[in-house]
C-alpha cells in the first residue's frame, strides 16, 4: 500500500510540472508575443515593461523565474489590472467559487447516488424508467442550455428567485446557480451508480449472499454498496473538471464574481498572466484531486491495498 | 469481405432498436435541414435589418424562428450554427478514427517497449486538464473555426486510442490469431483480416460516444466567445446571444438551445444503444 | 420450526418445470431426498441440472417461469415470499457454487462474509460469531484459520476458496447441502481433496447432499443414489452402484465412457506404418520457457518450462499431462513457435527449427499444426466457416482458384463429419463440438505431420468429447498423423496416447508408456494424479489427504524436488537436492526414491 501511494504521489509531480511548462510556453508562443499591443509605446517605456516582466531574459530563465514564483505561491502581476497581482485577484474570488463548487458537488453526490440506487434496486419499474429518462436528459442538455433556461423559467417568468447575483437574500441567491451547476453531474452520477449497482446485483457473489438467506437490506448494505460505489470514485476526477468548466458558464450567466467570472473577463481582456495563473491553478486542483482519488482507491479496494 | 460481415453484425440488430432508429432519423432530418434550409430561405445569416429587430417567429417575412437584436434572420442563423455543430461532429470522429484507431492499433499490436512508450504519452496527456489548455489556446491565438477543430481533434483521439489498444491486445492473444500465425499468415494480413474487422464494433460505438463530447466542447467555447466569431454563428454563440435578450425575446434562447440539446440527445441515445448492443452481457 | 415428523422425506420435488420464454429447461422433474441421504444429479451442460438447484433455493432470475412443487419437510417453497425463503436458506438448505472466485465477495474478508450469515440469521453476535466462524474455517481443513479469516478471496488459492465457500454454506448447520459442480473449476488433485472433505463433513454433520455434476467420475463413492437428466427430463435413476454396473440408457452409458475411459478401455496400440523405434519425427532438447514477470515492482523470471527433452515418432501419440500451472501449454506453444521466450532446440526430421514460427519456412510451418482449447475462440468471429477452413490454402496453395478452395474446404468439412451447409455459418452459430471440428479441419487441410492438441476436448461435454477424440484417432489411422496431446485428464490419455509425459511446475517428472503409467507409476506425483482422478465405480482411495495441499507458487519454487511439500514419501534428500532424470523400466523418472518405491496397486 505504501509503495502504491508513493508511486502515485511521485507520478503526479511530472504531470504538475508539465501543466506549468505547457501553459507557460503556450502564452509565450502567442503570435508576436503577448506583450505586443496596438499602441506604439515610447522605447524607454517598452524597455521598462520588458524589464518589469523580465522579457529581456532568455526563455529558460523566464521559465525558471516563473516556476520558482509558482512554487512560492506568486503568480506575478496581472497584465491588465496592473495594480493587482494575479494571486490577489484569485484569492479574492476563490471563496465564492469554492462554495459554489462544493455545494454543487454535494448536491450532485447525494441526489445522483440516491437516484441511481433507487433505479438499480427497482430495476425496470416505472421509477427506474423515470430515473433513466431524467438522467439521459441531464447528460444531454449542456450547462449553457440548463443555466439560462432555469433563469428564464424560475427567475424571469415565475419570479421565485432572483435572476442576478446582486438581488435577494443569501440562500435564495445560491439556489439556481448550485442547481444549474449540479444538474449535469447529478445525471452522470445517477447513470454510473445505477449501471454499476445493476452489474453488482447480477454478480455471482450476490447470488451467494441470497443463497445465504441474508435480508435484501443486508445484502445491499454489506455486500453490494461498496463494489457498486467504487466506480464512482474514478468519475470524481472528470466530475471536478465538469464542475470547474460548468462554473465558468454559471458564474458568467449569474454574474457571480468568482474564478470563472475572472476567467471570462481575463479571456476577453486577453489578460495573459491572469489566464496563465488560473490555468495553472485549475490544472493543479485537478491533478491533486485525481491523486486523492487514486489514494482513496488504494484504501478502499482490498485488491490494491494488499499489494 | 470480413469487413462487410463485421459491419452487418452492427447494423442488423441496430435497425430493430427503436431508440437508435429514432435518433438516426432525427439526425438525418436535422442534417438535411441544415444543408438545404439556408439555401431555400430568402435571408442570409449576416444581413442586418434594424427595422425588424427582435421579431417573433412568423411566416410573414419568412422569419420562421424570428429575428435577433440586429434584425438578422434566426432561422438561417440557427441552421448555420447547426452546420458548425455537424462539422464538429464530423471532424471529431474523423480525427478520433484516423489518429486514435491507428495509434491504438499500433501500440496494441506491436506491444512491448513501443507500446509502453506510446501509452505513457497518452497517460500524461490524459492527466492534463486539456480543456483549460484549449481555452488558453483560444485566448492566446487568433480565434478561428480551424483552431477549434484542431483543439478538439488534439484531445479527442485519446479515449479511442486507449480503447482500441486494449481491444487489439486482447484480440492479439486470441487463439484464432495464434492459429493464423501457425499457418503463416503475414503480419499485415493478420492485422487487416483478423484484428481490424473485429475492432469495428467497438470503434463505431466509441465514435458515436465521442461526438457529443466534441459538440459540448465547441458550444462551450463559442458560448464564452472563444470559438466561432461573429458574424458567423454556432449554436453556442446563439445561446449566448439569447441569454442577453432572454427577457424581451425568449425564443432567441429557446430555439438554438432546444436544437443543441436535441442533437446531443440523439448522439447520446445512438451511442448508448450501440454500446448496449455490443455488450454481450446485455444480449439475451 | 420443528420437523413435521409425518414423513421421512426432507425434500420432495413434484413436477418441477422451469421455462424461459418458450424454452423449457427443466421439464416435469420429480424426486425425493431423505434426511442425511446423498443424491447426485448428473447431466451434460444445458441439461437443466443447475436450474433445478436454483429453483429449489428460490434463486432463479425473475424472467424464469417455474411450476410444480418443491416441498421442504412438506412445505412448498415455490412461490413463497423472499422472507419465508430466507428462513430456509442457510439454516435449512445451503448451496455451494462452481466458481468460488466469483461466488465470494471480493471486497469482504472471508471472516466477515461468514459472520454476516450468523448475525443476519440471529444465530450469534460479536465475539461469539467470530469464534464460530473461525471454528468453521478449521473444520473445512483450512490451515491457520485465523489468517484465512482475515484474508480476501483473491489471496487464497482455488482449493482454499472452495473450502471457504463450503464453510459459508455449512456455518448455519443446514439439513441440506446443494453442491453445484463444486470441483469443476479445480485441479484434479485438489478436486479429490474437496470431494473427500465433503464426504467427511457429511459423516460428521449428517447433512443431506444434492451433488450436481457433469462428471460421472465424481459421483461414485460420493452419492448413494443418482439420477441422470437430459434436456430437463429425468432419463434414468437408481442406486449409484446399480446404474454404473448396468446403465440402461445410451446417454448414461456415453457419459460413463467419457468419465471412466481408462478403467474399461486399454491404451491404443500403435497402428501399422508406425516406425516404432525409428528416427524421431519431432524432437525437443532441453526446451525451456522463462517469462519475465513484474510482481510488486520487482522483475522476476518465471520458469514455466525447464529442460524438457522429448521425441515423437510418426503416427505416435504422446500425451503431456499436468495440472494448471504445470507449463504444459507453454511447452506446446514453444514447440510450434508461438513463444519468443523459449530456449533449447526443437527439431523436425533432424533439422533444428527457428524458435519463432514467423521465421520458419512455409514448408516446415505446415507440418506442425495446433488445435486449441477454446473451440469458439480459435475461430475468427468475423469469418464464415468455409473461409476459415480455406484460409491456410491462401498461404500454402497460392495457385488454387477460389472454386478449388471451396471444394477443398467442403471436402474437409465432410472429413471431420460436418455437413457442407455449415460453410456459410459464423463461428458463434456453431456448437462447441462443431467449432472444434472446424478448427481440426483448418489444421488438417495443410496435411501436417504433427498435430498438437492443447486441451482440445476440455471444453466439450462427455458425448461430444468422445466423438472428437474418435475423430482424432481416425485421422491418425488414416494418415499416420503424430499427435502431441496436452491434457489434464487421464481419461483422454488412456484413450489416445501411446506414451505419456508427466509435468509438474515446469519440470518433467516421468515419461513412460501409457500402459506402464497406469499399472506401475514410478513417481509419487503420478500416483497422486492416478488416485485423485475420480473413477466411476470406485471410491477415492483413503490416503488422499484432507488438508489443503496445493502446488507452491511457481515464482517461488520449493527447494530440492519441487514436489517435496506434497509428497508422502519425501525424505531429507528431497528437500536439498533436485532429482536428476534416471531411466526406469519403461521410461524415465525424476525421483530420488524411484528405485526403492513400489507405487503399483
Amino acid at each position: 500500500m505504501l509503495r502504491y501511494a508513493l508511486k502515485r504521489v511521485v507520478g503526479a509531480i511530472p504531470t504538475l510540472f508539465l501543466v506549468v511548462a505547457l501553459a507557460f510556453l503556450m502564452v509565450r508562443a502567442a503570435p508576436g508575443g503577448p506583450f505586443d499591443s496596438e499602441r506604439v509605446l515610447p522605447p524607454e517605456v517598452a524597455a521598462n515593461i520588458q524589464r518589469a516582466y523580465h522579457l529581456d531574459e532568455s526563455l529558460p530563465q523566464q521559465f525558471l523565474r516563473y516556476l520558482s514564483g509558482v512554487l512560492h505561491g506568486d503568480l506575478g502581476p496581472s497584465f491588465r489590472y496592473s495594480d493587482y497581482s494575479v494571486g490577489e485577484l484569485i484569492r479574492a474570488s476563490f471563496p465564492l467559487s469554492a462554495r459554489l463548487g462544493i455545494l454543487a458537488l454535494l448536491l450532485a453526490l447525494i441526489v445522483g447516488i440516491a437516484a441511481g440506487l433507487v433505479g438499480a434496486i427497482r430495476r425496470d419499474t416505472f421509477t427506474d424508467r423515470v430515473v433513466s429518462a431524467v438522467a439521459m436528459t441531464g447528460v444531454s442538455v449542456p450547462v449553457i442550455v440548463i443555466a439560462p433556461v432555469l433563469v428564464l423559467v424560475f427567475a424571469v417568468q415565475l419570479g421565485w428567485v432572483p435572476a442576478g447575483w446582486s438581488g435577494g437574500r443569501d440562500v435564495a441567491r445560491w439556489i439556481l446557480p448550485v442547481i444549474a451547476l449540479a444538474l449535469p453531474q447529478i445525471a452522470f452520477i445517477a447513470r454510473i451508480t445505477r449501471s454499476s449497482m445493476i452489474d453488482v446485483l447480477e454478480s455471482e457473489f450476490i447470488r451467494t449472499a441470497r443463497a445465504q438467506g441474508l435480508q435484501t437490506a443486508t445484502i445491499i448494505r454489506h455486500h453490494a454498496m461498496k463494489p457498486a460505489l467504487l466506480p464512482l470514485l474514478s468519475y470524481l476526477g472528470p466530475a471536478v473538471v465538469g464542475l470547474i468548466t460548468g462554473a465558468i458558464v454559471v458564474e458568467k450567466i449569474f454574474g457571480i464574481p468568482g474564478l470563472g467570472y475572472l476567467f471570462v473577463q481575463g479571456a476577453q481582456n486577453r489578460d495573459f498572466t491572469l489566464i496563465l495563473g488560473l490555468v495553472i491553478l485549475y490544472g493543479t486542483l485537478i491533478v491533486v484531486f485525481n491523486l486523492a482519488v487514486d489514494l482513496l482507491y488504494g484504501v478502499l479496494d482490498p485488491r490494491i491495498r494488499r499489494r | 469481405m470480413s469487413w462487410v460481415i463485421a459491419l452487418r453484425r452492427i447494423v442488423a440488430p441496430a435497425s430493430s432498436n427503436r431508440l437508435i432508429v429514432f435518433s438516426v432519423t432525427m439526425l438525418v432530418a436535422i442534417t438535411i435541414l441544415a444543408i438545404a434550409g439556408p439555401l431555400l430561405s430568402p435571408h442570409s445569416h449576416f444581413a442586418t435589418n434594424l427595422d425588424g429587430r427582435l421579431q417573433l417567429p412568423t411566416l410573414a417575412g419568412w422569419h420562421l424562428f424570428g429575428t435577433d437584436e440586429l434584425g438578422r434572420d434566426l432561422f438561417v442563423r440557427t441552421l448555420q450554427g447547426t452546420r458548425v455543430t455537424l462539422l464538429v461532429a464530423i471532424v471529431a470522429s474523423a480525427v478520433s478514427f484516423v489518429i486514435g484507431v491507428s495509434y491504438g492499433a499500433i501500440a496494441g499490436f506491436v506491444g512491448g517497449k513501443t507500446d509502453a512508450i506510446m501509452m505513457r504519452i497518452v497517460d500524461v496527456m490524459y492527466a492534463l486538464p486539456y480543456i483549460f489548455f484549449v481555452i488558453l489556446l483560444m485566448v492566446v491565438f487568433e480565434r478561428s473555426l480551424v483552431l477549434v477543430f484542431i483543439a478538439i481533434g488534439a484531445v479527442n483521439w485519446l479515449d479511442m486510442a486507449r480503447i482500441v489498444r486494449g481491444q487489439t491486445m486482447s484480440l492479439r492473444e486470441k487463439e484464432f490469431v495464434d492459429a493464423a500465425r501457425l499457418f503463416g499468415v503475414s503480419r499485415t494480413a493478420i492485422i487487416f483480416r483478423h484484428i481490424l474487422p473485429n475492432l469495428l464494433g467497438t470503434v463505431v460505438v466509441y465514435l458515436t460516444l465521442t461526438i457529443p463530447q466534441a459538440i459540448l466542447m465547441e458550444s462551450f467555447l463559442s458560448f464564452l466567445g472563444l470559438g466561432v466569431q461573429e458574424p458567423d454563428a454556432s449554436l453556442g454563440t446563439l445561446v449566448n446571444a439569447g441569454v442577453g435578450q432572454m427577457e424581451q425575446a425568449p425564443w432567441m434562447l429557446l430555439v438554438p438551445a432546444t436544437l443543441l440539446a436535441l442533437m446531443l440527445f440523439c448522439f447520446n441515445f445512438l451511442g448508448d444503444g450501440l454500446r448496449d448492443l455490443a455488450d454481450p452481457r446485455k444480449q439475451k | 420450526m420443528s420437523d413435521r415428523g409425518e414423513s421421512n422425506t426432507l425434500l420432495e420435488i413434484k413436477n418441477l418445470s422451469v421455462a424461459y420464454g418458450d424454452t423449457k429447461v427443466v421439464d416435469s422433474l420429480s424426486f425425493t431426498l431423505c434426511p442425511g441421504e446423498s443424491l447426485c444429479i448428473a447431466g451434460e451442460s444445458g441439461s437443466g441440472k443447475s436450474q433445478t438447484a436454483l429453483a429449489i433455493m428460490g434463486l432463479l432470475p425473475p424472467n424464469a417461469r417455474v411450476s410444480g412443487e418443491v416441498l421442504f419437510r412438506g412445505r412448498n417453497l415455490i412461490g413463497a415470499a423472499n422472507d419465508t425463503l430466507n428462513d430456509y436458506r442457510a439454516r435449512r438448505m445451503a448451496m455451494v457454487f462452481q466458481d468460488p472466485m466469483a461466488a465470494l465477495n471480493p471486497y469482504l474478508s472471508i471472516g466477515k462474509q461468514l459472520r454476516r450469515i450468523l448475525i443476519d440469521h440471529g444465530m450469534a453476535y460479536g465475539a461469539d460469531a467470530t469464534e464460530r466462524a473461525l471454528a468453521m474455517l478449521s473444520r473445512v481443513g483450512l490451515p491457520d484459520a485465523e489468517r484465512q479469516y482475515r484474508a480476501y478471496p483473491h489471496e487464497l488459492s482455488g482449493g482454499m476458496r472452495q473450502r471457504a465457500l463450503i464453510a459459508s454454506a455449512l456455518i448455519a448447520e443446514p439439513e441440506l447441502l446443494i453442491a453445484d459442480e463444486p470441483t469443476t473449476a479445480l485441479d484434479v488433485t485438489v478436486q479429490a481433496q474437496i470431494l473427500r472433505l465433503l464426504g467427511e463433513l457429511r459423516k460428521q454433520t449428517d447433512v443431506a447432499m444434492l451433488l450436481i455434476t457433469h462428471d460421472l467420475g465424481v459421483v461414485s463413492g460420493n452419492c448413494e443414489r443418482m439420477m441422470v437428466i437430459d434436456q430437463g427430463r429425468l432419463i434414468e435413476q437408481g442406486s449409484t452402484r446399480e446404474l454404473f454396473a448396468n446403465p440402461s440408457r445410451q446417454r448414461t452409458a456415453s457419459m460413463m465412457t467419457a468419465a471412466s475411459g481408462f478403467i474399461s478401455a486399454s491404451p491404443p496400440r500403435k497402428s501399422a506404418g508406425t516406425d516404432d523405434q525409428g528416427a524421431a519425427l519431432l524432437e525437443t532438447r532441453n526446451l525451456s520457457v522463462a517469462f519475465r514477470e513484474r510482481r510488486a515492482g520487482r522483475r522476476q523470471k518465471l520458469h514455466a518450462v525447464q529442460d524438457i527433452s522429448l521425441t515423437i515418432g510418426r503416427g505416435e501419440t504422446l500425451a503431456v499431462v499436468g495440472e494448471s500451472g504445470s507449463g504444459k501449454t507453454s511447452l506446446a506453444r514453444a514447440i510450434v513457435g508461438l513463444l519468443a521466450e523459449s530456449s533449447g532446440t526443437v527439431s523436425f526430421l533432424g533439422n533444428s527449427l527457428e524458435p519463432l514460427v514467423e521465421t520458419r519456412s512455409n514448408k516446415i510451418r505446415r507440418q506442425l499444426q495446433m488445435v486449441f482449447q477454446d473451440p469458439v475462440g480459435s475461430l475468427n468471429p468475423a469469418m464464415r466457416v468455409g473461409t476459415i477452413i480455406a484460409e491456410p490454402l491462401l498461404v500454402h496453395e497460392r495457385s488454387m482458384t477460389t472454386t478449388e478452395r471451396v471444394r477443398a474446404s467442403d471436402e474437409m468439412l465432410a472429413r471431420v463429419g460436418l455437413s457442407a451447409d455449415l460453410r456459410s455459418r459464423y463461428p458463434h452459430e456453431l456448437s462447441g463440438g462443431q467449432a472444434q471440428r472446424v478448427a481440426i479441419a483448418r489444421a488438417l487441410i495443410m496435411k501436417p505431420a504433427v498435430l498438437i492438441c492443447d486441451e482440445a476436448v476440455a471444453a466439450l461435454d462427455g458425448s461430444v468429447r468422445q466423438e472428437v477424440l474418435g475423430l482424432l484417432q481416425a485421422e491418425q489411422q488414416r494418415s499416420s498423423l503424430s499427435l502431441l496431446v496436452i491434457t489434464h485428464d487421464l481419461a483422454v490419455v488412456q484413450q489416445l496416447s501411446h506414451r505419456v509425459l508427466i509435468m509438474y511446475m515446469g519440470r518433467l517428472f516421468e515419461m513412460t508408456g501409457a500402459r506402464e503409467l497406469f499399472r506401475r507409476p514410478k513417481h509419487p506425483y503420478t500416483r497422486l494424479l492416478l488416485d485423485s482422478t475420480p473413477l466411476a465405480g470406485r471410491s477415492p482411495p483413503p490416503d488422499v489427504p484432507v488438508v489443503a495441499s496445493e502446488p507452491a507458487s511457481i515464482l517461488n519454487p520449493p527447494s530440492g524436488c519441487v514436489f517435496h511439500p506434497r509428497c508422502p514419501h519425501a525424505i531429507e534428500r528431497c528437500l536439498e537436492e533436485r532429482p536428476a532424470l534416471q531411466s526406469a523400466e519403461h521410461g524415465i523418472v525424476a525421483c530420488h526414491r524411484a528405485q526403492e518405491l513400489d507405487l503399483s496397486r
